[in-house]
């Protein structure tokens, strides 16, 4: 079973450490931009390796950049893969 | 897709290829495999609240070898330019490019950067205010995907942090800054960002002014003009619009190069220039790019006399040592 926390808190910490390599963890009251510094670079990134990794277009109604904490990811992860089983 | 038409006066005046016109022309093809299948110029993508989205540049590495040098690319000859394309998520442009004569460009983009061919590659994003921004669907959705980033978004990473370009020789002595204003109708079209090919220009210039006014002694006028470009990396940090003016610091030094064995080149190899350079807006102070270039003093056969001063600027200036300007000497 997919546990959607760990794969996005992995993949935050993977694009964090992509400019801070010493970077230990990363929490789900983190912000993306305010507290851990990603500019829309690396959010573009991040994104677009959240959505790879699901296979499904987590983004397409609200843009990563528009996202505040690592929380805020998460359930929008879980919210887009919960919709796309009900369709299925 | 492996395009295939004349270099003409539009392309390069009535002189042969040069850097500038390559990475334009590449870019050209690029630009419609972007937009094909949907009926829109590059100009009408947009993202999802209607907003036109432009393809920007992050870094960029060009090679030419040897034996094929950009200017071997004549006016009016049959030229034929590769692009591929490959979008990571639905905001990451991985670009590659090439050009030769007709029929010289394989058919596999994977062949381009180890063909005996001029070539480029970049890292690019779609942006909206130096944002990167993704296009609404339909957009890029003929384009193919990559599975991972582009690989020379680490190192603009990289240069991005450091302020430098780790594969940059030595500790190079940083000159004064050399001052290019941007002019509307020459260099950027009012209104609109300068393209990021315009850099070559500016750069070139401010290589130009360096080595011909800054160092001493300087290089001769006419050994300047055999320049020609065997790689360079560009890191983007910004731009620049109508009347900002750019300060380059250029550092740089000579490396001896050995003469291949093959008879049929059309010059003789004098030296290597190697240079970094670092572009700042002036009135922002904000880093605009990061550059490392290096050139081949290429003597036409028919010149051989501008050997003699290849030879002299090795031996005045040395080899592997920073070119020193005059008010350092």
């Amino acid at each position: 079973m997919l546990n959607i926390e760990t794969l996005v808190h992995e993949k935050v910490l993977a694009i964090v450490r992509l400019r801070r390599p010493t970077a230990q963890a990363v929490t789900a009251e983190d912000e993306l931009r305010n507290d851990l510094g990603l500019d829309s670079l690396d959010l573009a990134q991040l994104g677009a390796e959240i959505e790879s990794a699901l296979d499904v277009p987590v983004f397409d109604g609200v843009a990563v950049g528009a996202i505040l904490t690592i929380g805020d990811l998460t359930a929008m992860c879980e919210e887009t893969l919960a919709k796309t089983r009900r369709v299925s | 897709m492996i395009e295939t038409f004349d270099l003409t006066p539009s392309h390069v005046g009535l002189g042969d290829l040069n850097e500038f016109a390559l990475l334009t022309l590449v870019a050209n093809t690029h630009y419609r495999i972007l937009t094909q299948g949907t009926n829109a110029t590059p100009r009408r993508i947009v993202d999802k609240a209607g907003e036109a989205l432009y393809p920007s540049v992050f870094a960029l590495h060009l090679q030419a070898p040897i034996r094929r040098p950009i200017e071997a690319h004549v006016l009016w000859e049959k030229l034929s330019v590769g692009a591929d394309v490959r979008c990571f998520g639905r905001s990451f442009l991985d670009v590659r490019g090439v050009v030769g004569r007709a029929g010289e460009v394989p058919d596999a983009p994977e062949k381009w950067t180890s063909a005996p061919l001029p070539s480029v590659c970049w890292a690019g994003a779609w942006t909206l205010k130096g944002e990167v921004a993704m296009p609404a669907p339909p957009f890029v959705a003929n384009v193919p995907h990559a599975a991972a980033p582009p690989v020379l978004l680490a190192m603009f990473r990289a240069a991005q942090s450091r302020g430098t370009i780790a594969e940059a020789p030595g500790a190079l002595t940083p000159s004064a800054p050399i001052l290019y204003p941007v002019v509307a109708g020459r260099d950027v079209a009012r209104g609109r960002q300068m393209m990021f090919s315009q850099f070559v220009v500016v750069m070139d210039h401010a290589e130009r002014v360096f080595l011909t006014e800054r160092v001493w002694p300087s290089f001769p006028c006419e050994l300047i003009e055999c320049r020609t470009t065997l790689e360079r990396r560009i890191f983007y940090f910004g731009n620049c619009r109508a009347d900002d003016v750019v300060e380059t610091v250029v550092g740089a030094c000579l490396e001896k190069v050995a003469r291949p064995s093959d008879e049929d080149l059309p010059f003789v190899p004098g030296a290597i220039v190697a240079l970094t350079m670092a572009l700042t807006d002036k009135n922002s102070r904000r880093l605009v790019a990061l550059c490392e270039t290096r050139k081949l003093l290429a003597i036409p056969s028919n010149q051989v006399g501008l050997l003699r001063d290849a030879e002299r600027m090795l031996a005045r200036h040395g080899e592997h040592t920073p070119l020193k300007e005059l008010r350092q000497c």
